[in-house]
């Protein structure tokens, strides 16, 4: 079996599922029929593209299909911490930053052709794992601010800089954002393999093959989670204090007066 | 009439501070009292600057607070918020904190001597911060303030809830502190703390500064409705649990 009709044939995994949610009245039916529908429609609009992107003669036409996931990692990651002002433009500059980091080091060190059919698969795992990372990052941060405003305002009260209170603010949000991504590094392959790797092999590669390229994708992923969490943690003292080291007022608002 | 540490012009914050005029002498303990909800947090921050006033002036010192060095200001005038926590480290730790942080020494000598001050046994140095009781905690809130040898001290309810061991503690620093340091402010919700070691009080309801008294004209001739009120809930408290 080959080609298109694969997709249609695994629809009867679907058809596995809206008959569950039917015979436990569970009312998924419009969930079910737009998450099919999307899958489908998503992934193959993206194959097309992908196709008519790779015959692209230069690389450097890539930074635009580059642009756009950067764009859409950013709205996304955004939706985590939506009350921050210019939110957007600091997580698509910190994500932008991990993908250069990432690109350096794989074209660089000459790890990978500068094709498209190699930048593009691997910008997409680095990007989208550093979205998750930045919003993490800042939903541990929030977190952090909600919990620990008390101690916030003990620091600044001691007449310490607003940099050491926030220090204190953030380096847990920090260690957050990149534990997922070590933790993965402990217990890939033990229970499963990675879906890069399976569809390698699906696809005919070797298992050692496709392992070399696991390996390489996991450690450029704990990088570059580790490179964007960095960089947000630069960039976002100005939403909790002032140039005064005092609590930005949104943030402030003690319980009792 | 000694020099003026805080001058308060006009001072709003929002709708919780408005309008507050007045002075607060060199020297002297100032007592913030009111409901909850008065003020009284909101305004010990705008003293330090942890707050910038939405309207109107503060001076410390005869200069304007936006003039000051923020940093500065809170290593001579040292705030000692309401809620007490315990950051991560030792008792030791806690105590030096503001020391450390500012990469400056903190030797035993320095915080031995104080544990005692505070009522606690010298072996607490040693202890896991997060282990200590409230009213543990407490002291060791105010004792971080102390080692950094402040000028001015503003306490925030400090003993609110506390036990005796605690707001005697805290009495006899606050002692210490008057013969020594140039000015001492505190929020108290315990006239029994107010009676004993302030001055003056301040009255504030709703934001507003509604009496500004001697002590004992504070306790015997009350001028405003919140202080009655105030002096009664306080006279009944002592009639069921007093002497």
């Amino acid at each position: 079996m080959t080609g298109f009709w694969i997709p249609f044939l695994g629809l009867s995994f679907m058809v596995l599922v809206w008959v569950i949610s039917r015979g436990f009245q569970l009312g998924l039916d419009r969930e079910l029929l737009i998450g099919t529908a999307r899958a489908m429609i998503q992934l193959f609009l993206m194959g097309f593209l992908l196709t008519w992107i790779f015959r692209w003669s230069s690389p450097y036409w890539l930074v635009f299909p580059l642009l756009g996931m950067l764009a859409v990692a950013a709205a996304n990651a955004q939706q985590k911490a939506p009350r921050l002002p210019r939110i957007f433009w600091r997580i698509f500059a910190a994500l932008a930053l991990s993908e250069g980091v990432a690109m350096l080091l794989l074209l660089g060190l000459r790890i990978v052709a500068p094709e498209a059919k190699t930048i593009i698969p691997l910008s997409g795992m680095v990007i989208g794992n550093a979205m998750v990372a930045a919003g993490l990052f800042y939903n541990r941060l929030l977190q952090a601010q909600r919990e620990r405003e008390d101690h916030v305002l003990t620091l600044l009260a001691l007449g310490l800089p607003s940099a050491y209170a926030y220090r204190f603010l953030a380096l847990d949000a920090l260690k957050g954002a990149m534990i997922p991504t070590l933790d993965a590094l402990k217990t890939v392959g033990l229970v499963q393999l990675p879906g890069m790797m399976t569809g390698m092999i699906l696809a005919g590669a070797s298992p050692l093959e496709a392992v070399t390229y696991q390996i390489l994708i996991m450690y450029a992923i704990a990088g570059t989670a580790a490179v964007t969490s960095m960089a947000l943690y630069w960039f976002s003292p100005g939403y909790f204090f002032t140039p005064q080291h005092q609590r930005k007022e949104e943030s402030a608002s003690p319980k009792s007066t | 009439m000694p020099e003026a540490l805080w001058e308060l012009r006009d001072v709003t914050y929002g709708t919780r501070i408005q309008g507050i005029t007045g002075a607060i002498a060199r020297g002297r303990a100032v007592a913030l009292v009111g409901p909850s909800g008065a003020g009284k947090s909101t305004l010990l921050q705008l003293l330090v600057r942890l707050l910038e006033p939405t309207f109107g002036e503060i001076c410390y010192k005869g200069r304007p607070l936006t003039a000051w060095d923020p940093l500065a200001l809170r290593r001579e005038a040292v705030l000692v918020p309401q809620r007490a926590v315990a950051f991560p480290g030792t008792v030791a730790d806690n105590l030096c904190l503001g020391r450390l942080g500012r990469r400056e020494p903190c030797p035993r000598e320095a915080w031995e001597g104080l544990l005692e001050t505070l009522g606690l046994p010298r072996s607490y140095g040693e202890r896991e911060a997060r282990q200590l009781s409230g009213g543990e905690l407490a002291r060791v809130a105010l004792g971080r303030a102390l080692l950094l040898q402040p000028q001015v001290l503003l306490l925030d309810e400090v003993t609110a809830g506390l036990d005796t061991a605690t707001v005697q503690a805290v009495g006899r620093v606050m002692e210490a502190f008057l013969e020594a340091g140039e000015g001492l402010l505190f929020a108290a919700h315990d006239l029994h703390l107010v009676a004993e070691w302030a001055h003056e009080v301040w009255v504030l309801d709703e934001g507003r500064l509604v009496e500004q008294n001697e002590v004992q004209a504070f306790f015997s001739q009350p001028s405003s409705a919140t202080s009655k009120s105030l002096l009664e809930a306080w006279g009944g408290r002592l009639g069921r649990h007093g002497p």
